[in-house]
């Protein structure tokens, strides 16, 4: 068997399953991101600005990570 | 010499009167005339039981609706979470122990440290949502439950303070006494039957100011005053 074919089709798989786990990580971030808005508009309460920059912040982070991953593996 | 007697009587007259405006004191009128019990508002956006809260409102408030109460579960319902969350940012201290993690090239490294602590970014995040979203209003006209079931679910319940029929003020448990937290179950006659206040703080409260709201109410009926 060839040792480093089967090293490099490890690697392979491990960076496609890793940036295909950081691509639902953006959805999921999205989503949130969404659910924040739905749940700001349907309450007010007073920290309404701290929780929506928060979730704004996460779901660009979650890009950012994404990408740093891409390039990184 | 001075007349004990009419002194006497005018004593206990005058010490009546103060009794009856101490009364008085514990009780205001507000601007329509209702009789509320005094108490002072109380509470920052974070606390779990907020009187007569500030910059408060809800999706289908009506306009002269008043927000009396604001009560989610007690801080300390979020322990579970909150330690969990600790354990869970200081556990990639431990990854290095694992062989497999130690042969992996530094990037890969890296990506998955970050992985995890984005893992328990959301799982902290989630779980302050749910509770902090998750609260309770009492108005001058109903009560309302705000629950965000899952991550779309909304559910909104709500039954007019004369639809209640009875309070139970629930306290279950060492810790739920020592903090005073509890369950509020309220039985409507709308067509939610029951409506649960779940782990607020100061239940044998809550259950007070909803009674002095049915009678408030009830008052308002007879007087005609009923929005």
């Amino acid at each position: 068997m060839d040792i480093p074919f089967l090293e490099n089709m490890f690697s392979s798989l491990t960076k496609a399953g890793l940036l295909f786990f950081l691509f639902l990580y953006i959805v999921f971030a999205f989503l949130v991101l969404r659910q924040v808005n739905l749940m700001t508009k349907t309450l007010q309460v007073g920290l309404e600005a701290v929780i929506r920059s928060v979730a704004i912040l996460h779901f660009l982070i979650s890009i950012v990570i994404f990408v740093y991953a891409f390039l990184m593996l | 010499m001075p007349n004990i007697f009419v002194s006497d009587l005018k004593g206990s007259a005058s010490r009546e009167d103060v009794r009856v405006k101490e009364k008085l004191d514990v009780t205001e009128k507000d601007s329509e005339g209702t009789t509320q019990t005094k108490r002072e508002p109380s509470g920052s956006p974070l606390s779990g039981f907020c009187y007569y809260p500030n910059g408060v409102d809800f999706v289908n408030r009506e306009d002269k609706e008043k927000i009396i109460l604001l009560l989610r579960s007690h801080p300390i319902v979020n322990l579970r979470w909150i330690l969990l969350g600790l354990v869970m940012s200081v556990a990639p201290v431990f990854f290095l122990f694992f062989p497999f993690f130690e042969k992996l090239p530094s990037s890969y490294q890296n990506v998955l440290i970050i992985i995890w602590y984005m893992i328990t970014f959301a799982f902290v995040f989630e779980e302050f949502l749910m509770w902090f979203f998750h609260v309770n209003i009492v108005t001058d006209e109903r009560i309302i439950e705000v629950d965000f079931v899952s991550i779309f679910a909304r559910e909104i319940t709500d039954a007019n303070i004369d639809q209640i029929q009875d309070v139970t003020a629930q306290i279950i448990g060492g810790l739920w006494t020592f903090f005073n937290y509890g369950n509020v179950i309220i039985q409507t006659a709308s067509e939610v039957p029951r409506i649960t206040f779940e782990k607020v703080p100061k239940p044998d409260e809550v259950a007070k100011i909803l009674r002095e709201l049915r009678v408030e109410e009830e008052v308002e009926k007879l007087e005609g005053r009923v929005r």
